[in-house]
């Protein structure tokens, strides 16, 4: 994936792969967990027993310590989950890792702390050299057990992170959930890391929290000197290393610009979004971490529509308890607060849950197993999900809502675990909101055919229109060779989407739209005409579709509309919506339009880029 | 030393659980246990070893024992390879 290209000034490019949006420049800062002052110290022979005793202590406490965890697991989600920590409790009496650090020990006469972490590097060289995404996940909870034997051997275990004391751009291997957890947004002014796809943990909180990223640079550790500077370009995947002059101004050009364009859209932020004849929708915000709630307020949320939880199953080495999901429910119920606060239930492929469920990849993963089909098949793990949604929702305005349904059984499946869970909270006497709103994601054309159906027993819908685009097409976009048929506007899609909201309408309930459909000035004032009642978009993008909503007045978004469903083809769709924006929108648009292929490639959702990964 | 393949039947493949429950049955005998696969050789005692199999259902595995009680731990450890982990 890197590329490499010197230029005559001593400037260097690298190609990765674009993880985080936005430009970077500064100096770099190594990101090196393993070289933590890490002590290499030789031993007279008199300390090499004692040594191999310190060992030995350690690893008993680290035994200990997992013990507590795993009982702790056991009370909360079933012995199936705990276990998990019996594997890595086991991971403590594996020959393969006592073994060599005893023998290291006695015959270098080198402290134990360094013959552990060499051990370790060396098993995780084996590892590295096989292509499993099963194997790499048991990555981490060798990480796991380093931290906590090294701890118990008196090393003060930090991140390196605290080292960063300016701002800098940090260049990694890769991010681990502890790492990302310490990442002070004030001080990172971008990340490179070496591995990694658009799934990776590194770019999913760079894209969470807005910070320029670039992953994939396969050679960044080496290549990055801490005494160099770096433009990171986030849009391209671009790495610059001592950038030179012209490199630099254009770089400079494009961020003020950048900044400008930023500036005129925050004016709008704190007003309505409001059409000029006074019909109000909401405009909500689409996030994946709980910390992305800062920035949804600041881009003028009402709330967030969709709060994607995939990220706490793949961020760790095992399933996040419940109490663990709790907490990070709760903290955003309570930030959003009077806002309201809809958490999607899991929207996973097995096969990304691999390291506890051991499936396999699926020919046709976007077909397969996955989502509420999975959350079915695994009740204990669908309950404590849905259990640490409900005890989130005493303290806040909490949504729950259903990924993926298909048809009415799988709803009233759904609702039937649902009821479960609560009855399992009352029969404890654990707080919840009794009346806990519950929706379904519209995403299949099954369900929108079936809308009326489904609409009587839901409190809300919510169009997922990335998912329903592409099965209604019969289009992957992430293939090349067929991503321009994909299109938001094919007549197909605006009649199922109609369906969807006249069948809500039907039944008193609001119908939402969650992508980034709506930020398109073509859709939106489609999607405003044919009367849709929210919508939500990842958080910069907000500003811009209140714009929209406040240039047009409800009953000439309904004459556009009917014109534009009237079309035959997707053409012709997109040439009314066109013709009828204002000029002040149009003349904002890129040249040439929107593309519909590139304006959403920009924007691939997590659950579409995990599915697309899988393949 | 006595070898014999054994093919995994568990139709989740050898993940953590099945792997912890090869591991725990391994320990269990004086004999000195080999897994191999392919051109891959780890200790059964492992967790490590045994997880970098990475045993998908379908998956041959060569089992190798050598030492006082290598008869029966051969048969025991193709059983358990070959058993549903239920």
């Amino acid at each position: 994936m890197t590329t490499e290209d010197t230029t005559e000034s001593g400037m260097q490019t690298y190609r990765g792969i674009q993880a985080g949006p936005g430009i970077a420049s500064g100096r770099v800062f190594i990101h090196n967990p393993s070289d933590l002052g890490l002590d290499y110290r030789r031993l007279a022979d008199a300390d090499v027993e004692p040594e191999i005793d310190r060992f030995r202590d350690a690893l008993a406490a680290v035994r200990v310590d997992l013990q507590a965890i795993q009982e702790e697991v056991r009370s909360k989600l079933g012995g199936d989950h705990a276990q998990i920590f019996e594997a890595l409790a086991m991971m403590l009496d594996d020959p393969s890792v006592i073994d060599p650090t005893e023998t290291t020990v006695r015959e270098r006469k080198v402290n134990v702390e360094y013959a552990f972490w060499q051990t370790l590097q060396q098993l995780r060289r084996r590892f590295d050299a096989i292509d499993n995404e099963y194997i790499l996940a048991r990555k981490a909870d060798i990480l796991d057990i380093e931290t906590r034997v090294l701890s118990k051997l008196g090393r003060r275990v930090e991140s390196g992170f605290a080292q960063l004391a300016d701002k800098a751009v940090v260049v990694a291997h890769d991010l681990t959930p502890s790492d990302i957890v310490q990442i002070d947004r004030k001080r990172v002014l971008g990340i490179i890391t070496e591995v990694g796809g658009s799934t990776s943990h590194a770019a999913i909180i760079a894209r969470g929290l807005e910070i320029p990223a670039v992953v994939g640079v396969e050679s960044a550790m080496s290549a990055i000197d801490p005494s160099d500077r770096v433009i990171l370009d986030g849009h391209r995947g671009l790495v610059y290393v001592n950038p030179d002059a012209e490199t630099t101004s254009r770089y400079e050009r494009e961020a003020s610009q950048h900044r400008e364009n930023r500036e005129g859209l925050t004016s709008i932020r704190d007003l309505p979004a409001e059409t000029l004849d006074g019909h109000r929708v909401s405009v909500q915000a689409n996030i994946e971490l709980p910390e992305e709630a800062e920035s949804s307020l600041a881009y003028g949320a009402e709330g967030i529509g969709l709060y994607r939880t995939e990220y706490l199953y793949l961020t760790s080495s095992w399933l996040p308890t419940e109490d663990e999901q709790f907490a990070a429910y709760e903290g955003l119920a309570k930030r959003m607060s009077p806002h309201s606060l809809v958490i999607r239930t899991l929207d996973l492929g097995g096969d990304k849950l691999s390291y506890v469920l051991n499936t396999m990849p699926e020919m046709n993963p976007f077909m397969g197993w996955r989502a509420i089909r999975l959350s079915l098949a695994h009740r204990g793990l669908f309950r404590a999900q849905l259990r640490a949604i409900l005890r989130a929702s005493a303290h806040g305005n909490v949504k729950v809502m259903f990924p993926m349904i298909s048809s009415l059984e799988e709803l009233r499946e759904a609702k039937a675990v649902l009821q479960e869970a609560r009855n399992e909270l009352k029969s404890v006497g654990v707080d919840f909101d009794p009346d806990c709103p519950v929706g379904a994601m519209i995403e299949v054309p099954s369900a929108a055919l079936v809308a009326d159906e489904l609409a009587e027993e839901v409190d809300f819908f919510s169009i997922g229109t990335n998912d329903l685009v592409q099965y209604t097409l019969a289009v992957d976009r992430g293939n090349e060779k067929v991503a321009y048929l994909f299109d938001p506007l094919h007549p197909a899609v605006l009649r199922l989407i109609r369906m969807v909201v006249e069948a809500g309408h039907r039944h008193n309930i609001p119908v939402t739209l969650c992508g980034e459909m709506a930020a398109d000035p073509c859709a939106g004032v489609l999607l405003l005409g044919m009367g849709v009642d929210g919508f939500s978009t990842s958080p910069m993008k907000l500003p811009e579709v209140k714009r929209l909503i406040r240039s047009f007045s409800l009953s000439d978004a309904q004459a556009i509309a009917e014109t534009a469903l009237s079309k035959k083809t997707r053409q012709e769709v997109r040439k009314t919506l066109l013709e009828s924006l204002p000029a002040s929108v149009r003349d904002a648009l890129p040249e040439g339009g929107v593309s519909p292929a590139s304006e959403e490639d920009a924007h691939l959702s997590l659950e579409a880029v995990v599915a697309r990964e899988s393949v | 030393m006595l070898e014999q393949e054994a093919t995994v039947r568990n139709k989740l493949g050898i993940h953590a659980r099945p792997s912890a429950l090869l591991v725990q049955r391994a320990s269990g005998f004086a004999s000195a246990i080999t897994l191999i696969r392919d051109d891959l050789e780890v200790n059964g005692k492992s967790i490590m070893g045994v997880m970098m199999l990475a045993a998908e259902a379908g998956a041959n595995i060569r089992v190798r024992t050598e030492g006082p009680d290598e008869e029966v731990a051969l048969k025991e450890m193709v059983g358990a390879i070959q058993s549903e982990f239920d």
